[in-house]
């Protein structure tokens, strides 16, 4: 029995103490290389060659932690605050701009950057939506006659359909901007937990039509060709921002990190892959998917938006975080 | 003096990351609104209409996997830890897809509720097997003599397993609880969601855990309504055996209905999320390249759920010996295993960079083992009552034989003890090792710039769309999750 005792603990704890050597040299290693780390706001899928080719080509390592949908941003951007103080992060690339703007509020972030972007957008089935029928903005969707349980919209309390409401907010005024997403939750529409459900499920046919993200629709199309993307009037352009973390460990190569990011051939890479379908400032830089659709005039300063995300969230949880 | 070491190590890896949470937050803001209650209690509905169709599901199933196959407990256990692993939220897609053409299940709270409890049924079923595998054999020759046919199955059989059974609609309880991402599927409200919301959009730990305080509390009810069955199940009778094999007239005609539509479900359980996942693999080239692309994570994963195991098992025996062998404080004791479940994840998470950033202990920071403590600080619970649970298939005898027999306490744990629990230990090993696996709200706060766990690359694959990869990731965690399983119980099993 002892005999057998043994040979069950051996193995054991060979695995422990190689385990053990594993997880404690994992952070001693990292000091002596050349490196950046990076937390990562945007699809891992479309990020992760551009970080790749950021390697190659300047020789600094990337440590990247990258985001789930499925913690809303919430999660790094939580994580970024509780170590404002000891700063573990160099850059933060985000996939839109509100909370980036929140963080330099809050000191932790130095310095930020926007660039290329996507659309709010509608993607929907023509054979199902004819276009006499198509609502061209948020207002008229509220008001459509088409069914509503088959039209789909992402929560807006987190993401980019957040900062699209927080952008109404700030052009409508509070008052407007309660009325029409009080509309709109009235509506019975499909309120789902993300612009990627609302593509799949329009994809897969159970919706007719659903607001979302061009880099969604985008990615719908390849798929399903039947589908269409129509614009919507009282749409933003959502841009990333690149930030260089306040008190970063390694800030040159955070510097460095961030002016590939915001250059023309990573923003390329990213509308090459998908992610990326316009730049505001840029009208011919433009994915072939939304090459038709107009550019958003007069946008509201990304400050002002992110002035009304707060106050706008409390609103928007009244409306649409409850029972029916 | 050992086992009191293991329960204060217990609750310094569960309780930590709530205490520094608490000290760095502040006072916290409590806002009870009218809309905040409405939602709590359509979340209580909503949690104990999963628990209530798991377990209807799960427990004549368990009966149909024990009259019906002659499966060995190994080859049981390892196949529904395999499914455990899996994120709910794969589950509840694959469902929907099917499901969807129907009216019905496209949307709504009957579809939420039935795509997750058929999420949670293999967690239902471990639970059942382990309620029936404890009823000893002694009082169903009894109960032969003096009952027959279907008098058996209503009066003694399921009495006797009805405490294991309600502790387990408990665990479900809190699962479906402290879980928004299937219920927002479906459209369907749920109070975790607004803890997400408040954290999101004011950044405020205070609200976030002033959010936080009314599930928990909802939580610790469920728990302290249940805790007569819980201590019920845990202080039952210790030895078990396959009873129910042994009885196949006993069940009434209406119980064997229902076993065969459980077992259709479980089957179907088994095969909607494989056919979905391997339809998906149209392109097996993609799959092949995604899952090629995730070998490291398949491997850092895979390490995290062994340290999870190894140092998850001691800590969850010193609880559950408190558990089975506490007089005074029994319900305060319960409530403290098992309470900490009910936290957010992000919160753990936040908790424990609090406590572990902080100048002079920051040894542990930014390395795997963040992740370890992460995964055990929300499946510790788990495993201290799977644990309490299994343990009752000990025999005390042979326990106090070796107190009175042997020359020393070490060597009276080496030679008798740890052989007697060894089956318990390893089958709480697995589950350690499954949950961790599937840990996705802490985690992704502590883990190491440039690493990331196959649940983290699933959740981004599963955002992008990328039906392929998703596929061929989830094929591969349930496999790691097998292995794993198949691994411990060859070890333990066959030494038991």
């Amino acid at each position: 029995m002892m005999k057998c005792l043994k040979n069950m603990l051996r193995p054991i704890l060979r695995t422990l103490a190689a385990t053990a050597v594993l997880f404690f040299s994992a952070g001693c290693v990292s000091q002596t290389h050349r490196e950046v780390v990076v937390y990562v706001a945007v699809d891992q899928v479309h990020a992760e060659p551009v970080l790749k080719s950021f390697e190659n080509s300047s020789g600094i390592r990337v440590r990247a932690v990258y985001d789930v949908e499925a913690s809303k941003t919430t999660g790094l951007v939580q994580r970024l605050i509780a170590e404002k103080q000891r700063p573990v992060a160099d850059v933060f690339w985000n996939g839109e701009f509100v909370q980036t703007v929140h963080l330099m509020r809050r000191n932790v972030v130095a310095s930020y950057a926007p660039c290329g972007g996507r659309a709010r957008v509608l993607l929907y089935r023509p054979s199902a939506v004819p276009n006499s029928k198509l609502p061209r903005s948020l207002s008229e969707l509220a008001s459509t006659g088409l069914p509503p349980a088959r039209i789909g919209l992402a929560l807006p309390l987190f993401g980019s359909s957040a900062t699209h409401a927080a952008a109404l907010y700030a052009s409508l005024g509070a008052p407007g901007a309660r009325a029409l997403y009080q509309a709109l939750a009235n509506r019975g529409f499909r309120i789902v937990d993300g612009n990627s459900v609302v593509r799949d499920l329009v994809a897969g046919g159970q919706l007719d039509l659903g607001v979302t993200d061009s880099d969604d629709a985008c990615g719908a199309l390849e798929r399903h060709p039947e589908l269409r993307i129509a614009p919507l009037d009282d749409a933003v352009v959502i841009p990333q921002t690149v930030a260089i973390v306040a008190g970063a460990p390694h800030p040159d190569m955070a510097g460095q990190l961030s002016k590939y990011l915001t250059g023309r051939e990573a923003q390329r890479a990213l509308m090459a892959s998908g992610f990326v379908q316009l730049l505001q400032e840029d009208p011919a830089f433009r994915a072939a998917c939304v090459a038709a659709l107009p550019v958003p005039a007069n946008p509201p300063a990304l400050e002002s938006v992110a002035d009304q995300f707060e106050a706008g969230q409390a609103d928007l949880r009244e409306l649409f975080v409850r029972t029916r | 003096m050992a086992v009191r070491v293991l329960f204060c190590i217990y609750l310094l890896l569960v309780y930590s990351p709530l205490a520094a949470l608490l000290a760095a937050a502040g006072p916290l803001s409590l806002d009870l609104s009218a809309r905040r209650v409405a939602l709590l209690g359509h979340t209580a509905l909503y949690a104990g209409a999963v628990s209530a169709l798991a377990v209807m599901i799960g427990v004549p199933a368990a009966t149909f996997l024990r009259r019906r196959t002659r499966l060995s407990e190994r080859t049981l256990v390892t196949v529904l830890v395999a499914l455990v692993a899996l994120p709910p939220y794969v589950h509840a897609l694959a469902w929907n897809r099917i499901l969807s053409p129907a009216a019905a299940f496209s949307g709504g709270a009957p579809a939420a509720v039935f795509c997750h409890a058929m999420a949670l049924v293999p967690l239902s079923v471990l639970l059942s097997l382990l309620a029936f595998d404890a009823i000893p054999r002694e009082l169903m020759d009894a109960a032969r003599i003096f009952q027959s046919g279907t008098s058996i199955f209503r009066r003694v059989l399921l009495p006797l397993a009805w405490p294991t059974i309600c502790a387990g609609a408990a665990i479900l309880f809190l699962l479906a609880a402290v879980d928004y991402v299937v219920p927002s599927l479906f459209s369907v409200p749920a109070y975790s969601l607004e803890i997400h919301a408040e954290f999101s959009a004011g950044g405020s730990m205070a609200g976030a855990l002033g959010a936080a305080t009314p599930v928990a509390c909802l939580c610790g009810m469920v728990l302290a309504i249940s805790l007569s069955t819980l201590r019920r199940a845990a202080l039952a009778a210790r030895s078990g055996s396959n009873v129910l094999r042994d009885c196949p007239n006993a069940m009434p005609k209406y119980w064997i209905l229902c076993e065969w539509m459980a077992a259709g479900l479980v089957a179907a359980h088994l095969i909607v999320p494989l056919t979905v996942l391997g339809s998906s693999l149209s392109a097996p080239s993609r799959a092949a390249a995604s899952v090629a692309a995730a070998a490291g994570d398949l491997v850092f994963s895979g390490l995290i759920a062994v340290a999870v195991a190894a140092v998850g098992v001691p800590a969850a025996y010193g609880m559950a010996r408190a558990l089975a062998q506490s007089r005074r404080f029994e319900s305060a004791l319960w409530l403290v295993a098992l309470l900490p479940a009910a936290l957010p994840a992000p919160l753990a998470g936040v908790g424990l960079i609090a406590l572990w950033h902080r100048p002079g202990i920051d040894l542990l920071y930014g390395t795997p083992a963040m992740v370890v403590l992460a995964a055990l600080a929300r499946v510790l619970p788990f495993g201290a009552l799977i644990l309490t649970m299994a343990l009752r298939r000990t025999d005390p005898l042979l326990e106090d034989a070796a107190t009175v027999f042997e020359p020393s306490r070490a060597r009276g744990w080496f030679r008798v003890r740890l052989p007697l629990v060894a089956p318990a230990l390893g089958a709480t090993a697995i589950f350690l090792a499954a949950l961790s696996l599937g840990e996705l709200g802490a985690t992704l706060l502590v883990i190491p710039p440039g690493a990331q766990t196959l649940t983290l690359r699933i959740y981004n694959y599963l955002h992008y769309g990328e039906s392929q990869a998703v596929g061929g990731l989830c094929l591969l965690m349930a496999l790691l999750t097998a292995a794993l399983g198949a691994a411990a119980s060859a070890s333990v099993w066959r030494r038991s």
